[in-house]
This record gives C-alpha cells, structure tokens and sequence, in this order.
C-alpha cells in the first residue's frame, strides 16, 4: 500500500513535470484555463443573454473549477493506458494506477487553483469559513471517489474500443450544459428537473458551492455523490477485473 | 536446488483481427500475411530456471522469444500452460521501458525504482551507487533526450541491478553498451547468479548469451526447436540457419 502510493506519487509528479517542460507561465496554466472559461460563460450570459445570478462570475467559478478538474480528469484516463503504452506493456505494475495518476494529476491542479477560488469567494461575499479547512479537502476526496470508477472504466473500455476517447470529449461537452454551472439548479423548468436528478455531477457541483459559499455539508448532495461513486466503483472493479489481464495484448 | 522460473506447456497467440473499425472495413481488407502475422506467437513451451542459473532464449525475429519474456513477466497472459516466477522479479523488456524521455537520468531514476518495486528511500540510499554504476556522471541531471541509446542502456541496467530482485528478465539491451560497459554488466550477472539470482535472458548476441547462460532453448515460430546445454542450442541454431530447409529467407530461383 505504501508502495502503492509512492508509485502514485511518481506517476503523477512525472505527468505534472512532463506537462509543464519548456513553458513560462508553468503551473499558472492551472488558473489560467479556467479563468479564460470563466471570462467566457461572463461575457456570454452576462453581457448578451442577461442572467439575474448574485455574484454571476463567482458563480462561475466555484462551479467551473470542479467541472474542469471532472472533465480533464475524464478525458486523460480515457486515454491513459493507450498514452502510457510502455508502462502497460513493458514493465509489470499494478495498471489501475496509470488512469489514478491521470485524475490526480488534475486534482493537484485543482488544489492549487483554490486559494484563488477562497479569495474570490472572500472578496466577493465579505466572509471566509474556518470550516473550508476540512471541507475543502473531504470535497476533493467525495469527487475523486466519483471520478476513479468512471475513469478506470473509460481507460479500461477504451482499450476494446478506441471510440471511448472521442464519445468522453463529446459526452462531457453536453453534460456541461447537462449541468447547473452556467446557470442555476432553480432556473431548470420543473418538468424536467426528474431527469436532471440523474446527473451525478448536479450533486457535485451543488455541494461544492454550499461548501465554498457557505462553509456547510451538503448532506443530501454528498450523500447521492457517495451513492454513486459506490455503484460506479462496484462496475468498475468488475469492468477493471475482467479487462485488465488483457490489456497488454489489446494495445 | 530450488526452481525460479517454472513455465509448462505455455502457448500465446495474438488475434490476428483485433482492429475492428469503419476505417479497417475498408482498408484493410486482402492485406498480405507474413511471417509476423502468424498465429502462434509461443507454442507449447516449457522449461525450468533453478535459482542461481542463466536461461537463454534465441532465435529468429519473429519467433516468439520477446512475446515468451512478456508472458514470464506477467504482462501477456498465456492462453495455455502456467508460467510461475518465485521471489522479485526486475525485467528490462525494452530500451527506456518505464522512463520518459523529458525528465532527467535524476528523475528517471526515481520514476524506475518505484516502477521495479523500489521505496522511495531505498533509491535514495542507493543513488550513488546507481549512477556510479551506470558512469554517467554528471549527464545523470541532462534530459534523458539527450542520451544516447547506450546511455539509456546503462541507466536502464544500473536500475535493475540495483533493485534486489530474485530473478532478471532482460531482452537485448546490452546490444547497445560499449565493451566496458558490456563487461561490467558480465560480471554483475556472474555475481548476481552467485547470490542465487536467477536471470532470463533474449539477445542475438551469441557469445554475451553463452557468457551468461547455463541452458536455454532456440525457438522458431513460436516453438521450441532445441534446448538443453547453452553452446549446443547455440550450434543447432546456427546448423538451421545453414540448412536451407530450415531457412527463413527463401532465395527466388533464377527464372
């Protein structure tokens, strides 16, 4: 196990070192991607389609960050076991860890960009929460039980077929709009909140808001994050399972 | 005398349309077979290592020899027959397997230890002694890009050497060192077969192989056609390259 984690830890320190070789700006594109999302989705609903959101690009924000975290961390460990071909075929390790690296890595990311996220919210709304020091970290840990499964899935499917890496890029650009980030859970129109229920990251998205906006546990939230994060482990560990001992000959 | 590597009966095929696709459809439909898109990659191999003796596996490209480490390794599955590996396994299946061409010798290291199974501590004790292994000096802080395929070669062996596994699976990658290098690498094999080690090894190198090398078996098209003593598999390898029945390389008859 804490070899296991040592290995995460070189992976991930490996992708991180790797990504950010021979740029300037180096970890700042970590702020930087999503800022450029957020000055975006402003521009667009609050300048051309008027929304009546409080605090609109806080709003944007406390919701694009995780989103953004989510959707890379998806699209890298759809690919991870085809972008670390050496790593499943030529050296014996314990290959869930490849897509784990890929969705850490994006946490790492994550993690950096919230001070900023903190004093946005501080600024914005005039207080700070002392509870965010247990939050914020028992938030990442609830949406990285979520990613994991989905994750190790997707790498795992996008083996048999190559297909999966594309359908992740399209699926999430819907599931974007599928989601409160750019505008609010009250604004959906009651008939159709049913199906938005089913959407995993709503809970996500709105928990962390209650969270950085007012420093409280969203237990109902949380808890259908939870509730999904172990179905999707469940398929998981059995999709990993059976897949996996043939991956080396799949690639 | 204990068995370290134990393999019974082991055979590998890869399916030879495993590319389903709008694209393949009609691409690749009537393509030409050759040699390298058999079936049988491994048939029917078996063959014991005792712990503390060198196993050599040679024969043509294409017969199955890196497909049979792969499978000793444990990242190819065999479809039949049983491989078992007792103790720590180290292997080093390719040049650069397991390092990335950006980071430095430094990192790489790191990166490769806790690939092998290493703690993070047990690299750092042990650092020194890999890069003076290795000679690379002061290149141990350049990009691992700007080595040479030698260089790699001896980052790569400096690693497993220092790993403390019980059993080395190394395919052709001591082709690329220098003759000092070569003859460092010789007599840490020599050692480590004394400590009890126990090493696999794949090359064309025919006299590093018998060096190395108690036994071992000549494969040719996934199967075994010799094995025994390591200079008599060498011979028999040898007498069917010079026998044209036995030739992979057929000469067209003037017409």
């Amino acid at each position: 196990m804490a070899h296991a984690l040592e290995l995460l830890y070189v992976l991930v320190l490996k992708d991180l070192r790797v990504r950010y070789k021979g740029s300037v700006l180096g970890y700042l594109w970590a702020l930087a991607n999503p800022l450029a999302f957020t000055a975006v989705y402003y521009i667009a609903f609050k300048l051309i389609i008027p929304t009546t959101t409080d605090h609109f690009a806080l709003y944007l924000v406390t919701g694009l960050f995780p989103w953004l975290w989510a959707s890379n961390a998806l699209v890298h460990s759809a690919a991870a076991y085809r972008s670390n071909l050496t790593l499943v075929r030529k050296v014996r390790l314990p290959r869930a860890i490849v897509p784990l690296s890929s969705i850490v890595q994006e946490m790492v990311h994550f993690l950096f960009a919230i001070p900023i996220l903190a004093l946005g919210v501080a600024l914005a709304t005039g207080t700070t929460h002392a509870s965010w020091i247990w939050l914020i970290p028992s938030m990442a840990v609830v949406q990285l039980a979520m990613l994991y499964p989905l994750g190790l899935i997707l790498a795992a499917s996008n083996v048999l077929v190559r297909d999966v890496e594309h359908l992740v890029g399209v699926a999430l650009q819907m599931l974007f709009f599928l989601t409160p980030i750019v505008y609010t859970a009250e604004s959906i129109p009651r008939a159709y909140r049913g199906y938005f229920v089913l959407n995993p990251f709503m809970p996500m998205i709105g928990a962390w808001r209650t969270a950085l906006y007012r420093g409280d546990l969203d237990v109902a939230a949380i808890g259908r994050c939870l509730l999904f994060a172990g179905a999707a482990g469940l398929a998981a560990f059995a999709i990993h399972r059976s897949i996996e001992p043939t991956i080396g000959e799949r690639l | 005398m204990t068995t370290a590597v134990h393999c019974d009966r082991v055979s590998k095929s890869y399916r030879r349309s495993h590319t389903l696709g709008v694209k393949e459809w009609f691409v690749a439909r009537n393509r030409a077979p050759s040699r390298f898109t058999r079936e049988w990659a491994v048939q029917d191999v078996s063959f014991d290592v005792r712990a503390g003796e060198g196993f050599g596996i040679i024969g043509a490209n294409g017969s199955g020899k890196s497909t049979l480490l792969s499978v000793l390794l444990g990242v190819l599955r065999p479809e039949a027959g049983t491989v078992a590996v007792r103790g720590s396994v180290a292997s080093l299946l390719e040049l650069g397997a397991g390092f990335h061409p950006e980071l430095t010798g430094r990192q790489n290291l790191f990166l490769h230890g806790a690939i092998l199974g290493m703690r993070l501590g047990a690299v750092r004790a042990r650092f020194d002694d890999m890069v003076a292994f290795s000679e690379l000096g002061s290149a141990i802080d350049q990009q691992l890009r700007t080595y040479s395929s030698g260089m790699v070669a001896r980052l790569g062996f400096s690693a497993i050497a220092h790993a403390d596994a019980d059993v080395l699976l190394v395919d052709e990658v001591l082709a690329v060192g220098d003759m000092g290098f070569k003859e460092k690498c010789l007599r840490f094999l020599g050692d480590f077969k004394e400590r009890q080690g126990t090493l696999v090894v794949v090359s064309h190198d025919m006299e590093l192989i018998q060096a190395t090398c108690e036994r071992g078996l000549c494969l040719s098209e996934g199967r075994t056609v010799a094995s025994g003593p390591m200079s008599e598999v060498v011979r028999a390898y040898r007498e069917g390259i010079d026998d044209p029945r036995h030739a992979q390389v057929h000469v067209l008859a003037p017409p």
